[in-house]
């Protein structure tokens, strides 16, 4: 079940909504607790109960590994685990197929089919085997220690519905502290009212603009060889957009619904966007895993105190593993390779944007060119959206000859071929219309309808993001107009009419 | 108040009138008939099989029912309704598998009007089909088909539903002249020649042995139980049952691919079982020389212009081509014979004239 379903909105939120609530306020702390992990693994048995024996078998044995973990070994141990599981899920095939490439052999890959969510909840067990480990070795902030963690505080940190699926990778301290203090049991209006606008702007995000972009980038990517170059780019500005919409309004969604709980977690995206560097990008682009990485896998690497070449290959490391993290694909490490270079080019100190300087590069103190903020900022979309091509193309066959089809000019107009997947109910009336009217018009009327939501995608990405949003408070009547206007919109968008195509008889 | 609350109060408030309001327009009209009848004059615009048949077919008023696949389709209500004084409905699946459509009869018969007629086009593939409905299986939108109000809000709360259904019922009814009779038709959006449905047939590249007529002797004895329970249970109609016309190419690529002793074994297994019934007439079309080797009557090899429907109602009437205890068998074999002369004969000038694509072979 996904938060944007009727399901979710109409019966699952309200109903455990009102068990939570009503169990604090009737100061049932742990039943409470308990009837909200219940509830966490029941919309997560949705996708399938093997998932949910995969789910708390792992966190039993987390759980049990952390009452011993002040020793190295048992930390490394209950990480090789959790890397394991991580990996017998979501690699396996992908290393098969690799071997049998190498060995010009055909390995049969193995039926696995992954639990959802599992590279996020892998890393959150790891993150707290890490910090218990530091904790009980007394080498963590004061602000994040937990002393002892019962098993019930454990399942609420790692099954917590909001973010069990998609994120954000929230710290034990983050969600344990929060679900400890007694205060955020009760019910606050300044909070649910952030946690409805937040569901509602993330909600929107997702089923208005990332949806109807992914039809247009869909397409692309499935075509790549009949691109030609203006539609490519187009189609590839249409993915990042459609990436950033349908992450970003999960994660809008999921801090919302948890904000409704009481429960803060931790902000994934600020404006990604409008960063000035790929540096400056990844502060603000999936926040958590940047942070994750940084803190349990560039620092213990040594970070930046190890001179500049080592500090340049823990950068790379980081990224490839980011890359893989993403997906079991070299496309995907590609991807992570490229940011990983972008990051440091960024870091040598040749080229910066005004008001995004360092302090200290890796080859001089202040950067040999200074752009304005606005070219950084469309230099550093560009350079992301040339990145996508590995993100999102089936293969890195096809990713090249993206970058062909990008690079060399071509127009054979497959861009009103592209348009026309967006035959969206909205359009509907003007699509009828010039069918009667002006039938020649009518290829003429898709690529309008792709500019124009391009069009309202920038204008969002270029206003105030959710958050800065959310937090200026005294919503006024017009504001609330307006977010009655896109919840009704994107609730009657759940359901749609499917084309049965006419001639499947 | 505070204005957090304020704005609570407010957005919960505003959205639930919203949306009661969206629930009642797609109530009142109801362009899918899950609810009533169409209102306020509005006409019956039927284009969606999948989302309208199952509605009008609980909803609406008549007392005869043409049942079938696409080919049925571009039937006019009204020739039957003069024909045989009553008032039709259609009853379409595409591919017309025998469980869908008689699941559909058994809604029909469920909805408290009298059938006194029926009008069932058997497809010859229906014979073999899957022996359960496939509505699920194939995407057909269950909170249409079930009575299960919960779920009802997937069609109260439809974009499609809003955005281009309501405008487009609504603009057929008061400002387009919208005739019901051609409910489901798709006849004016196509071309019916010999370019079209041989453009649109693609010949298996080699010729199969002939395939044991009893291989799809288990599904068949599922299908015919199933169809000549809805004629058993229902003495009170009288059915009539049609094999179409289809046209020379379908009889070609079936001998090719070995089926055709199979499909018309079946045939004569469906004839039997329902002859046996008194309330049953069946017509056979297939054997139709200047109607199927006329490819200007098809768009493909299966589906042939609306002036074909016509034909065979218009032979129905008069009695011609029916099959009976006595003839039956020599109809269907009849049809053997016949695509015998298509394979060696009728096919092959469009053979010489390179007209025949074939199909691709995967490697």
């Amino acid at each position: 079940m996904s938060f944007n379903s009727f399901s979710f909105i109409l019966i699952y939120l309200p109903i455990v909504l009102f068990l939570w609530h009503g169990l604090n306020h009737l100061k049932k702390w742990k039943l409470a607790d308990i009837t909200l992990i219940a509830a966490s693994l029941v919309l997560y048995g949705l996708f399938s109960y093997t998932f949910v024996l995969i789910l708390l078998s792992s966190c039993f044995i987390n759980f049990l590994l952390s009452k011993y973990i002040k020793r190295k070994h048992i930390l490394f141990f209950g990480v090789f685990l959790n890397l394991l599981l991580l990996g017998y899920f979501k690699y396996t095939n992908f290393f098969i197929s690799n071997i049998s490439a190498l060995l010009g052999k055909s390995f049969c890959e193995l039926q696995i089919i992954m639990p959802v969510g599992i590279s996020f909840f892998v890393f959150s067990q790891i993150a707290f085997l890490i910090d218990t480990h530091n904790e009980c070795n007394g080498n963590i902030k004061e602000e994040e220690k937990l002393s002892s963690v019962s098993l019930t505080e454990y399942l609420l940190y790692i099954t917590y519905f909001p973010k069990i699926v998609q994120g954000p990778i929230a710290l034990p301290y983050e969600i344990i502290s929060k679900f400890r203090n007694k205060n955020n049991r009760i019910l606050n209006s300044i909070y649910f009212r952030k946690g409805i606008e937040l569901f509602v702007i993330g909600l929107s995000k997702k089923v208005l603009l990332g949806d109807n972009l992914a039809k247009i980038a869909d397409y692309g990517f499935k075509y790549t060889y009949y691109m030609d170059t203006l539609t490519g780019a187009l189609v590839l500005v249409s993915y990042a957009l459609q990436l950033y919409f349908d992450f970003s309004g999960y994660c809008d969604m999921a801090e919302g619904v948890s904000l409704m709980f009481g429960i803060e977690l931790p902000i994934n995206f600020n404006s990604p966007y409008k960063a000035t560097s790929i540096r400056n990008l990844w502060q603000r682009w999936h926040m958590t895993l940047t942070r994750f990485f940084v803190r349990y896998v560039y620092i213990p690497l040594g970070g930046s105190h190890k001179g500049g070449i080592r500090t340049a290959i823990n950068v790379i490391i980081i990224f490839i593993l980011s890359g893989f993290w993403h997906g079991a694909g070299w496309t995907y490490i590609c991807w992570g390779l490229i940011m990983g270079i972008m990051v440091v080019f960024d870091n040598l100190g040749i080229m910066a944007t005004s008001g995004d300087l360092k302090k200290h590069y890796l080859l001089r103190d202040k950067p040999l060119f200074v752009i304005p903020v606005l070219a950084g900022r469309f230099l550093t979309f560009c350079m992301f959206l040339l990145s996508l091509i590995f993100f999102r193309s089936q293969n890195l066959t096809y990713a090249i000859q993206f970058i062909k089809q990008l690079g060399i000019f071509t127009w054979p107009g497959f861009m009103y071929k592209t348009a026309a997947n967006l035959d969206i109910s909205e359009n509907y009336l003007l699509i009828t219309a010039t069918n009667l009217f002006a039938k020649n018009m009518i290829n003429v009327v898709y690529v309008v309808s792709w500019l124009v939501l391009l069009f309202i995608s920038f204008i969002v990405i270029c206003s105030k993001n959710a958050h800065e949003i959310v937090e200026k408070g005294n919503p006024s009547r017009k504001f609330t107009l307006l977010l009655i206007i896109l919840f009704t919109w994107s609730f009657i968008s759940l359901s749609q009419v499917s084309t049965f195509i006419y001639f499947q008889f | 108040m505070n204005k957090n609350n304020s704005f609570i109060k407010n957005f919960i408030t505003g959205t639930l009138i919203i949306l009661f309001l969206i629930g009642i327009i797609v109530f009142l009209i109801d362009p899918f008939f899950h609810y009533h009848k169409p209102w306020f004059g509005l006409k019956a615009v039927l284009n969606d099989k999948e989302y309208q048949c199952i509605g009008t077919l609980r909803n609406f008023d008549y007392d005869a029912v043409i049942v079938g696949s696409s080919v049925a389709e571009n039937n006019d209500n009204s020739w039957y309704d003069n024909a045989f004084d009553c008032k039709t409905i259609k009853a379409i699946r595409s591919y017309g598998a025998t469980a869908d459509l008689c699941y559909l009869l058994n809604e029909a018969y469920s909805s408290g009007n009298t059938i006194r007629k029926v009008f069932y086009n058997i497809d010859p593939s229906s014979l073999n089909a899957s022996t359960e409905p496939t509505f699920k299986s194939t995407g057909c939108p269950m909170y249409l088909y079930d009575k299960n109000p919960l779920n009802d809000i997937q069609y109260l709360y439809n974009k499609g539903v809003l955005f281009e259904k309501i405008p487009y019922m609504i603009v057929n009814s008061y400002i387009v002249d919208y005739d019901e009779n051609l409910s489901y038709s798709w006849a004016k959006w196509k071309t019916f020649n010999k370019e079209s449905s041989l453009g649109l047939y693609f010949r298996p590249r080699t010729v199969k042995k002939m395939m044991n007529e009893n291989i799809y002797d288990d599904k068949l004895s599922v299908n015919i139980e199933i169809l000549t329970d809805v004629v058993k249970m229902h003495p009170e109609t009288d059915f009539y049952f049609f094999y179409p016309a289809y046209s020379m190419l379908w009889w070609d690529g079936i001998y090719r691919t070995g089926e055709r002793d199979a499909f018309i074994h079946c045939e004569k297994e469906m004839t039997k079982a329902l002859l046996s019934f008194d309330n049953v007439k069946i017509f056979c079309f297939q054997n139709e020389p200047e109607v199927i080797s006329n490819l200007d009557n098809y768009m493909d090899s299966i589906h042939f212009s609306p002036e074909i429907n016509k034909l065979m109602l218009d032979q129905m009437i008069s009695g011609e081509y029916r099959m009976t205890n006595e003839n039956y068998e020599e109809i269907l074999d009849g049809m053997k014979i016949y695509s015998d002369k298509i394979v060696n004969e009728l096919i092959i000038p469009y053979e010489k004239d390179n007209l025949i694509q074939y199909e691709q072979v995967d490697e």
